[in-house]
């Protein structure tokens, strides 16, 4: 099988090549075939939707894996939401030692509020590729919670691309939980267009053993008064490595927007390695941009007072790796696959 | 005859290059309550930390058996797990556990099997009992808490969790008059249905009240100078620690 170098999630605004952070190479990417969705909820695929208002969208991981899926004839397969529809769940299923892609483009129409679960699955066992590139459209007043959950195999390399834009006062809620997978390149680029719309995104993830995770977000605040915030979690082991960009880019215009972004990381082994970007750009006097991070290992005196209690330290570990996936799963907004993802948690879907 | 439960035999701890404790001896029987008093710096924490395994205390020198075994060989979960536990004077913040998961995690490490229904039920009841509201047990873990609330969920592990021995550092300190009462009520239970060994570090006599003391250790520099019965409580009540001073 032919194989290919794609290049993903660019920075907007280069830094030094020296640190190796602009970009990711991945290799051996092979050209996937179309992945298997089951849709379940009362909600269908529309297959003569409109796709116009996606193919503008800019996505996190970036151009060269949405030529993969064209090179691929990644067919979108597109659903619209209207009024309050029932929670939707997407079931995106991967097999042993295969590779396959799904595109999946969401509407939502003016006033709308809907809830969407993606759940990537695979046998922890299992090796392979997948892909997954969501595009959102948000109408005015719109709003999207959306659920990713990624418990795919631990020999699997994963693409999680994501590309919306938000029309005035719309809401777009972003949830995602990084629990399995051994190369995993996670994209986001939200264009919040309309004033007044926002942005709130809870992502945890736990790695271990050679894992390595790299994730690009960018919020690109357009309209006046827009609002977005970023929150990362979670926890590195062995040989595992984490790079995280974040980008809060106020464009001309945006006066009044307000930009957070915040990481927190558990490094349990002194082989980890930790790499983190914040970057926020500013061509708008009127705005407000944070950013801040927690990066370290375990409070001694956390780990004394758990052990006190009979917890042996790998335990204690375990409890700590487990809060920063539960927070992030305690967000989720519909109670069956809430618990159903808090027991893969507690059941070692991320080994912890 | 009562089981000796823990013996403390010359045993000296330093701190980052500094010697707390000197030669300290110390014998609890099953079912006794010590009382460990002295003025601020004497070394009361460090003995209670010292036996619990908090790493920043160095052993300089002596040994400790406990419930037959040497304790000293035992890393800090091993010693909780063969029934010590000590109540912190200033309980830890852990962010991102709830006080239920931390606890149901604790119980299990102890071997016993229980369903979360079970478990909550049963957590629950102690939770009513020191007159805790239900909504802490899914709270991050004393994040928030008031100093009474973090008193009353390190009395709610111990009542959990069953030890032989507790060790109470100031667990009384910073209450007001019916935390105390509660805090005390939870010991006392502890003390009875567990037949529980209780060595409490106390500056003042409130939490004392209640419980049938058997003996009074004061610890003056590093070193246990006195040792009686209960009224030696009311004497250093009305006299203070003077009288130790130069002993």
């Amino acid at each position: 099988m032919k194989t290919y170098d794609v290049t993903v999630n660019r920075l907007p605004v280069l830094t030094w090549n020296r640190l190796r952070m602009n970009e990711t190479t991945v290799s051996q990417v092979s050209v996937p075939q179309q992945g298997s969705v089951t849709l379940s909820g009362d909600a269908s695929f529309n297959p003569t939707a409109d796709p116009a208002p996606f193919q503008a969208l800019a996505t996190g991981c970036g151009p060269a894996l949405s030529a993969l899926l064209e090179q691929a004839e990644i067919c979108p397969q597109i659903l619209t939401l209207e009024g309050t529809p029932n929670p939707v769940r997407l079931t995106f299923s991967h097999e042993d030692n295969t590779s396959s892609a799904s595109c999946v483009c969401l509407y939502l129409k003016e006033n709308t509020s809907a809830v969407v679960l993606m759940d990537y699955t695979a046998p922890l066992s299992a090796a392979g590729q997948g892909t997954v590139q969501t595009r959102i459209y948000l109408e005015k007043s719109a709003k999207l919670h959306l659920v990713q959950v990624q418990r795919v195999g631990r020999g699997f390399t994963f693409f999680n691309d994501i590309g919306a834009a938000c029309q005035e006062s719309a809401r777009f809620e972003l949830t995602q939980l990084i629990l399995s997978g051994e190369r995993s390149y996670t994209g986001c680029e939200i264009a919040l267009e309309g004033a007044d719309s926002s942005f709130d995104a809870g992502v945890a993830y736990a790695l271990q053993q050679s894992d390595k995770l790299d994730m690009n977000y960018v919020v690109r605040h357009i309209g006046k008064r827009t609002n977005s915030n970023i929150d990362a979690a979670g926890s590195l082991q062995g040989n595992s490595a984490k790079l995280f960009r974040g980008t809060i880019d106020f464009v001309n215009g945006s006066a009044g927007a307000v930009g957070s972004e915040k990481e927190e990381v558990l490094l349990i082994d002194e082989s980890c390695v930790n790499q983190t970007i914040p970057l926020i750009l500013c061509a708008e006097e009127d705005v407000e941009g944070n950013h801040g991070a927690s990066i370290g290992k375990p409070d001694e005196e956390v780990l004394f007072y758990l052990s006190s209690r009979g917890i042996p330290q790998e335990a204690a570990y375990a409890l700590l790796i487990r809060a920063k996936l539960d927070a992030v799963a305690g967000r989720i907004p519909q109670d069956e696959f809430r618990q159903e993802i808090l027991d893969a948690i507690r059941g070692g879907a991320a080994r912890a | 005859m009562s089981q000796e439960v823990l013996n403390i035999a010359q045993l000296s701890v330093g701190v980052e290059d500094k010697q707390i404790l000197n030669s300290v001896n110390l014998t609890m029987k099953a079912g006794e309550t010590h009382v460990l008093m002295g003025p601020n710096g004497a070394g009361k924490s460090t003995l209670g930390y010292a036996l619990m395994g908090n790493p920043k205390y160095q052993i300089l020198g002596g040994s400790v058996t406990f419930q037959g075994e040497n304790l000293l060989e035992k890393n800090v979960a091993q010693r909780a797990q063969a029934g010590l536990f000590l109540s912190f004077q200033n309980p830890i913040e852990v962010p991102g556990i709830t006080l239920a998961n931390f606890l149901r995690s604790a119980y299990e490490q102890r071997g016993h099997k229980i369903s979360l229904y079970n478990f909550r039920k049963l957590l629950k009841k102690q939770m009513d009992f020191l007159q805790m509201d239900e909504s802490y047990m899914d709270r991050d873990l004393n994040v928030g808490f008031s100093g009474g609330e973090k008193k009353k969920a390190e009395i709610l592990q111990l009542l959990m969790l069953e030890p032989s021995l507790a060790i109470l550092d100031e667990t009384d300190s910073g209450l007001d008059v019916d935390a105390v009462k509660t805090v005390s009520n939870g010991v006392e239970a502890y003390q009875k249905n567990q037949n529980g060994s209780l060595l409490i570090i106390t500056h003042s006599t409130r939490i004392l009240e209640a419980l049938k003391v058997d003996y009074v250790h004061v610890l003056v520099n590093g070193r246990i100078v006195a040792t009686g019965d209960a009224s030696m409580i009311e004497e250093i009540n009305d006299h203070g620690f003077e009288h130790y001073l130069n002993q």
